[in-house]
């Protein structure tokens, strides 16, 4: 058996490029995609400038035939995918009632249809390798209210809807599905915040302060592995402590 | 995409023999059926029937129920034999 293979949908920054090079470190072959490149796939290019363990290509995941074309381009190249981590999304903050309808329609498309399609394109390939695991990234704002993210957290939790409908469909074919809800740590999402905002948050937050991108990389990581081998259906929490 | 069409014959043989393969490989007994048999009448179950679209999309390069039918209207194996040729050969 070759080299496991993982998906890792916007994987050039943040926590997807944690993730996907922690999936590296573990010994997973890589494929991401995303908009555009950032500094961690040119670090990865460059290193394996054969692609040999690592593939990036630009996708727009709002584009369906893309993603399949990705996901096709995979399986060429490593015969399928094993574990597909659902990371790509988009935080549009702001009041409901202020929010433009366009705004609404590119959040639901990114976060949330684009991982259904990327996950329909890519469990076939998974019931016909006997089995794989799909990590969805949710967010504390799917199981928690917070003002000014409505449809960032109706996204979210439909997401955690999904893992647990998918986990008891998928089940029988060996494959676990989970969710990942992260708390606020160091990002491109939380650097938009005020200072205020910032320390209102860490107020709030029993271990006093924000996580890292590798904190959450590293839960994402258990999942994964076979340590959560019966974890199925769930959503973990990681948050400092913030929703407990 | 498809390259070098198959007949409807190859198609039909193909999932006969796939139909046969993924029931065989979940250690369901393997009986004999017709065209006109009701899929869940073979012993497929819908993640069977799954595993059985994987398995000919990888060796046809085309899933017809991701866009074009409904796999809702696939009930006998006629059914989806008919749904390859058609799509296959873009009717």
């Amino acid at each position: 058996m070759g080299d496991r293979v993982a998906l890792i949908s916007g994987g050039s920054r943040g926590l997807g490029a944690a993730i996907a090079r922690g999936c590296l470190q573990a010994g997973y072959v890589v494929a991401t995609f995303s908009r555009s490149s950032g500094p961690f796939v040119e670090e990865q290019r460059e290193k394996d400038p054969d692609g040999a363990r690592f593939y990036w290509a630009p996708v727009d995941a709002h584009d369906a035939a893309a993603l399949k074309r990705f996901v096709d381009a995979v399986a060429e190249r490593w015969g399928g995918v094993d574990a597909l981590v659902n990371n790509a999304a988009v935080g549009r903050f702001g009041a409901f009632p202020l929010m433009r309808l366009q705004e609404i329609d590119e959040t639901l498309e990114l976060n949330l249809r684009a991982n259904l399609v990327l996950t329909r394109l890519c469990v076939p390939t998974m019931i016909s390798r006997g089995g794989g695991c799909i990590l969805n990234i949710s967010s504390v704002n799917a199981v928690r209210g917070n003002a000014g993210v409505a449809v960032y957290s109706a996204t979210k939790a439909a997401l955690d809807g999904f893992t647990r409908a998918l986990a008891r469909e998928l089940g029988p074919s060996n494959i676990r599905v989970n969710s990942l809800a992260p708390g606020y740590f160091q990002s491109e999402m939380v650097a938009g915040l005020t200072e205020r905002q910032l320390r209102t948050l860490v107020r709030s937050t029993p271990l006093g302060r924000l996580g890292t991108a590798d904190e959450i990389a590293g839960a994402a990581l258990f999942l994964l592995s076979s340590a959560a081998g019966f974890i199925t259906g769930q959503t973990l929490v990681v948050d400092g402590g913030i929703t407990c | 995409m498809l390259t070098g069409k198959p007949t409807d014959a190859e198609i039909e043989e193909t999932i006969r023999l796939a139909i046969a393969d993924v029931l065989h490989r979940r250690g369901h007994p393997v009986a004999p059926f017709d065209e006109d048999a009701l899929l869940v009448a073979t012993g497929l179950t819908s993640l069977d029937l799954a595993a059985l679209i994987a398995r000919l999309e990888q060796k046809w390069k085309v899933d017809p129920f991701l866009e074009a039918v409904p796999i809702t209207e696939i009930r006998t194996v006629a059914d989806l034999c008919r749904a390859y040729r058609d799509f296959v050969n873009g009717r």
